[in-house]
């Protein structure tokens, strides 16, 4: 039985990744990268990701690497399709608890390496932490300035009363 | 070498915009179309408060979520004026999705009529952008704005017009990308709807006529769920009973669920029959009886059974498919069909022998009317409210004598005040009856045994049902489960030793009376 055909890829510092072709191409970039100029042996450089956060993709990858993609025209509006996007799988779950540095460069690196199911877990994550919290609430949690002048801040309260008249 | 340059070259493009934002939170790290997935995830759906909370945080979170139209696409007739510009402002030229509620429903401030007309007329005016619209306790005002044209509607939700010129009138809909609709208290012209995936039509709304049926089947090719809940007091008393039906039969590739409750027997029965939908994973039939009926609903058997056992789809599980349930007698029948393994059967048990009914004929008379084929299918009954020594005794041979392969039984105590043990109960299992003259053994290819008990009754009666049975000329019963009731330790010990399984939960010793096995 021949071996599974393999690539290589270089995180941001330098660092080589060997995984099999079936895995690395779960990301759309490298998948349309192989198709386009053919396989090589050069490592396919991937300079906005860094090895710690290369390392966590590709255990990503690895552990969804027999599920079917998601295909490119799928209608968000459909039920089904609205359904898987926003379950998360108990390993996901577990694999995306992680501090906010890493969650975010996980997100980015999904984002740049074009993985949706990745970014869709990981928008799904923060998306769940600032769910039901007030601004104030939010911006503590992401360390955010509350940058609006007290004019803009007025007219802030006075929409939101509008759409706390029901 | 080639690809590592055009990588590159990408890549650094990227770099470049996350630069920009280093000296940012980590979280405006992320890009703007990602913040947007955020976002769209992180409020909850139609409440603008929880939408709201979010621009609030700073100015380049409002920036995203204002230049997002997806985001402003539901209106409600509950929105205050200016919020509905707002939305209508920032939804730019997305489809809608409109909520008509006039808020005469228990925790609600009824609007008033003026605000619900200015919203209905500016809604009117984007028609054409409504994707979705759902009338939630709605009046005539939405009724009559119901007879303009939605050029893009595929969502129709109406409830409670209560008004009987709106279940009268039938109400053409002009919507030709309507895929699904749900009305209650609302009749439609049934027969003018196309291009359907769902129908749910809930009473007082005048459900259709057997032909307006067969042509709404025809004009939904892809018609996947069909719901009916009629209000059929009178089950022979419908118009088109004597009008004549094509002989065609209809075509329903897609039709995974027919659910028909209290509908004209007579009526439907006649429409079953050219009803060919080879991917049919549940037609379920219910219907309520009068105490004083005779036994005249097997004209909806007839059709139905031909359902049954024939369809390679079901369920995966039992719960939901592929069972036929008698429950209460005289009172209700249910029919679920899928593979039909199981068969349910609930006796109302205090009316037993109370109101001077045999049950028995009526019970041998309803499983008359299904074929050999169902009857050979069942492999399991669901034996409910069993109170004494002859609900096995009489029933048990009407069941034996219809369904003659039955592997496992399902025996549920109910709790009365006669509380039986379950050896009384069981007895019918414990030596041949005489069925039809010849002494046999109810039951002869039991494998499995379930006993359902309530807290009192004593279940160490299994063990001498199986006993007998193993001494008899008749497949020994190998799994057992008993849930609830009291055991003797001996008991359980002994059940153990001689079957392949046994599971108990929830029951006490009987020498201790408290501890739970």
């Amino acid at each position: 039985m021949s071996a599974a055909p393999q690539v290589t890829l270089e995180s941001s510092d330098g660092e080589k990744f060997k995984v099999d072709k079936e895995v690395a191409e779960r990301s759309v970039l490298i998948k349309n990268m192989i198709e386009d100029v053919g396989e090589s042996d050069n490592p396919i450089p991937l300079p906005n990701v860094n090895a710690s956060v290369l390392k966590k993709v590709l255990e990503y990858c690895e552990h969804h690497r027999g599920d079917p993609l998601p295909a490119a025209d799928a209608d968000p509006s459909n039920d089904d399709n609205r359904k898987r996007a926003t379950e998360i799988s108990d390993w996901d779950q577990k694999f995306i608890q992680v501090d906010q540095e890493m969650l975010f460069e996980i997100i980015l690196a999904a984002n740049y390496m074009d993985i949706k199911p990745l970014l869709d877990v990981g928008c799904k994550t923060v998306a769940n932490m600032i769910k039901g919290k007030t601004p104030e609430e939010i911006r503590k949690l992401f360390n955010i300035v509350n940058d609006f002048t007290p004019e803009e801040e007025a007219q802030i309260k006075k929409e939101n009363e509008w759409a706390e008249d029901r | 070498m080639e690809a590592t340059t055009e990588l590159a070259i990408t890549s650094t493009a990227t770099v470049g915009k996350r630069r920009r934002h280093n000296e940012h939170p980590l979280v405006h790290d992320l890009p703007p179309e990602v913040l947007y997935n955020v976002f769209k995830d992180g409020y909850r759906k139609r409440d603008y408060q929880s939408l709201f909370a979010i621009r609030s945080v700073c100015k380049y979170w409002m920036e995203i979520v204002d230049s997002c139209p997806e985001l402003w696409t539901f209106v409600s007739s509950m929105h205050n004026g200016n919020l509905v510009d707002m939305i209508l402002q920032k939804s730019k030229n997305q489809f809608l999705s409109f909520e008509y509620d006039n808020g005469s429903r228990p925790n609600r401030s009824e609007i008033p009529i003026e605000r619900r007309t200015s919203i209905l007329t500016r809604i009117w005016a984007l028609a054409d952008r409504l994707k979705w619209l759902d009338g939630e306790s709605c009046d005539g005002g939405f009724v009559r704005f119901l007879c303009y044209r939605f050029q893009n509607l595929e969502t129709l939700r109406v409830h409670n017009p209560c008004q009987w010129d709106h279940l009268l009138h039938r109400r053409l809909l002009r919507a030709p990308k309507l895929r699904y609709v749900a009305v209650q208290g609302l009749t439609l012209a049934w027969e003018h709807l196309s291009g359907l995936r769902t129908l749910i039509i809930t009473q007082p709304t005048v459900d259709p006529t057997v032909n307006e049926l067969y042509i709404l089947f025809t004009n939904c090719p892809r018609l996947e769920v069909l719901r009916i809940q009629g209000d059929a007091l009178d089950p022979w008393s419908y118009k088109d009973d004597d009008v004549a039906l094509p002989s065609a039969p209809v075509f329903l590739p897609h039709l995974q669920y027919l659910l028909l409750f209290e509908v004209r027997l007579s009526s439907y029965s006649r429409l079953l029959p050219l009803i060919e939908a080879p991917n049919l994973l549940r037609l379920f039939f219910f219907r309520k009886f009068s105490p004083f009926d005779v036994w005249w609903n097997t004209s909806m058997f007839e059709p139905v059974e031909r359902f049954f056992g024939s369809y390679a789809h079901s369920l995966n599980d039992d719960r939901d498919g592929g069972r036929l349930r008698i429950s209460g007698s005289r009172y209700s029948f249910t029919i679920s069909v899928g593979a039909c393994k199981v068969m349910q059967y609930y006796p109302s048990g205090w009316k037993w022998k109370g109101d001077g009914y045999d049950y028995s004929v009526e019970l041998s008379a309803a499983l008359s009317s299904f074929d050999r084929r169902l009857g050979d299918n069942i492999k399991a009954i669901h034996f409910g409210g069993t109170r004494s020594r002859e609900d096995l005794i009489i029933l048990g041979p009407i069941f034996q004598r219809h369904f003659p392969n039955v592997e496992e039984l399902v025996v549920t105590l109910s709790s009365s005040e006669r509380r039986p043990d379950a050896h009384l109960v069981l007895e019918a299992l414990a030596s041949p009856l005489s069925l039809e003259g010849v002494a046999r053994w109810l039951f002869p290819g039991l494998t499995t045994l379930h006993l359902k008990a309530c807290r009192e009754p004593v279940c160490d009666g299994v063990l001498g049902v199986i006993e007998a049975r193993r001494n008899g000329e008749v497949q020994g019963i190998q799994r057992v489960s008993i849930k609830n009731g009291r055991i003797g330790r001996d008991a359980v010990a002994k059940l153990k030793a001689s079957l392949q399984g046994f599971r108990i939960a929830g029951t006490r010793y009987v020498d201790t009376g408290s501890e739970e096995a």
